[in-house]
Order: structure tokens, then sequence, then C-alpha cells
């Protein structure tokens, strides 16, 4: 499985992109990221994940997760809903997943990169 | 619109004409592991920083560029480049102080000419039209934000107004 990760927008406008492939990752943590992928229904989502209103300064998140035999991209905002369904977690559930994989959060706008050190994967 | 009067605020706090401003957003954010000087430049649009992760400062500088994307909420943080450009060429053209003239042709327009759906061609049309009603039809202040928008490639369609007064304008820094 491979995700690709890219925020843009804010305040500041930096986009923040970055790749992980789960062979890549020990295989506690690839099993862990393919179950995050698999609960938060990815692959059902629609391609675009619009907010109520327009709040020009706020995130937008595109992530594509390629599982071998499927390809996705949604892009979208943390708050967003689709086709009048409410889609909050989307963003939530996706951006753990990465978390859990190690893809790199960043903990601020200008380029300071957790290290896997600082963002353990949970013990499940 | 929001760079035009954080740049203004610290154009005015320090007492800085067009030529000596440095027209830049966020400048001094980036800490020595990044390739850049700013957020961004409203003087030159795209050359804020050039950073291995970061990417390269991705503002176009006119209209020939513009970016159409789905990111950064329609690239409202990309296409920026191009209004705040022109809020430099215009202030540039007409000399001084920033916040004095330009500044208050961009004020009264935000505050009586534009709405939040309002795109860059409806800023070109009202700020010419603001800048006429202020300063005349025929004035330096008119025709520079007029060739300031034609530089970076929007024909303003100017729609007749009311005259404004001077009134509450911008004065010289209190000393």
């Amino acid at each position: 499985m491979r995700i690709d990760l890219e925020r843009t927008g804010g305040v500041a406008g930096i986009r923040l992109a970055t790749t992980t492939a789960s062979d890549s990752l020990p295989e506690p943590a690839a099993r862990e990221l393919t179950r995050l992928v698999d609960a938060s229904g990815f692959f059902a989502l629609p391609a675009r994940i619009d907010a109520d209103g327009a709040v020009g300064d706020r995130f937008t998140y595109t992530i594509t997760i390629d599982d071998g035999s499927r390809s996705h991209t949604v892009t979208g905002e943390r708050r967003g809903r689709a086709r009048g369904v409410e889609a909050a977690d989307w963003l939530a559930d996706a951006v753990d997943a990465a978390r859990a994989a190690e893809l790199g959060i960043w903990n601020s706008e200008f380029g300071i990169r957790r290290t896997n050190s600082e963002f353990p994967i949970p013990n499940s | 619109m929001s760079d035009v009067f954080g740049s203004l605020v610290k154009q005015w706090s320090l007492n800085e004409n067009v030529d000596k401003a440095d027209w830049l957003i966020g400048a001094g954010l980036f800490t020595k592991a990044v390739h850049g000087v700013a957020l961004r430049s409203m003087k030159a649009p795209g050359t804020a920083y050039d950073d291995p992760t970061l990417g390269k400062d991705p503002q176009p500088a006119d209209m020939a560029h513009y970016v159409k994307t789905t990111q950064d909420s329609g690239g409202v943080h990309i296409n920026s480049g191009i209004p705040n450009r022109a809020f430099f060429l215009a202030a540039s053209g007409i000399g001084g102080f920033a916040w004095q003239k330009a500044g208050l042709i961009w004020y009264r327009t935000l505050v009586g000419a534009l709405g939040p759906s309002s795109g860059f061609q409806a800023a070109a049309d009202a700020t010419t039209s603001v800048a006429g009603a202020l300063f005349g039809d025929t004035s330096v202040e008119r025709k520079a934000v007029v060739d300031a928008w034609a530089t970076v490639g929007l024909k303003a369609r100017p729609v007749s107004m009311p005259s404004l007064t001077m009134a509450g304008k911008a004065t010289a820094r209190p000393t």
C-alpha cells in the first residue's frame, strides 16, 4: 500500500507533502496502517469533500491511497461534507493512518518535521 | 487584501516609503533550515522561497500564470500574488507612503465595493473606480492603478462612482 498525503493552504499557504509505502514499514506498522485505512472507509469516499461556506484560510488536504488493486484520491477539508453526508471524520481517520505509518506529520507551518521517535506508533 | 493591509501596518510602523519597504509577508518566520526569506513577496511573487523540502514559492506574478487548482481552497494563497503585485505596482506608481493614497484606495474598495465572492477583475474595476472618485479620473493616482492592473494582465473596466472625499484619509505618521 502506498499513501500520498498533501496539505495546502492555511494562512501561510505552505505546501507540505509526504509519501509512504507500507512495504518500507516494519511489519506491525504496515498491518496497523492497513487496519486504519480499512476502518476509515477511504475507498468509498467521494473525490471531493467540500466545506460548508467559503473559508479560504483553511487547510486543503489531498490523500491518495493505492492498495495495489485500486487507487483513490480524495481532496477536501477537515470539516467537509459530501452530498449532504457528514464526512467530518474522513480526514481524522486518514491522518491517524498516516501518523501510525510515520508518514511525517509536521509540528509547525515552517518546516520542522517530527521524527519517528517523537511520534511512536501506538500499541494496539 | 490581508497581505496588503498587513504590509501597510508594517510600513507605517517602520515609517517606510514604497521604495524602502520590503513588501514581504512573513519575513523572518522561517528558520535557518529553510531556503527562503518569507512566505510571500508582493513585489516579486514566486521568489519568497525555494527550498528542497517546501518546494518553490508557487505564486504567479500575473494572470498569464494564474494557477487553476483544487488545492489551497482554489489557490487563494497562490494566486494572491497577482493582486498583491498590483497593489505594490500601484503604490510604487503613486510613490511616497503607500498607506496614504494606494492604501486608502484599497481600503475604500474593500469596505464599499467588493463582496466575499468578488474576483480579480472586480477588484481591478473597483479600485480604478474608487481611485477616480477619490483623486479624479485624470489623476496620476487613478492612472497608477490602471497601469498596475494592466501589468499583471487585467484591463480595468471602471464604473461610474459618486465622488468620494478624502475625509478620514490616512495621514502622515504621527511623530
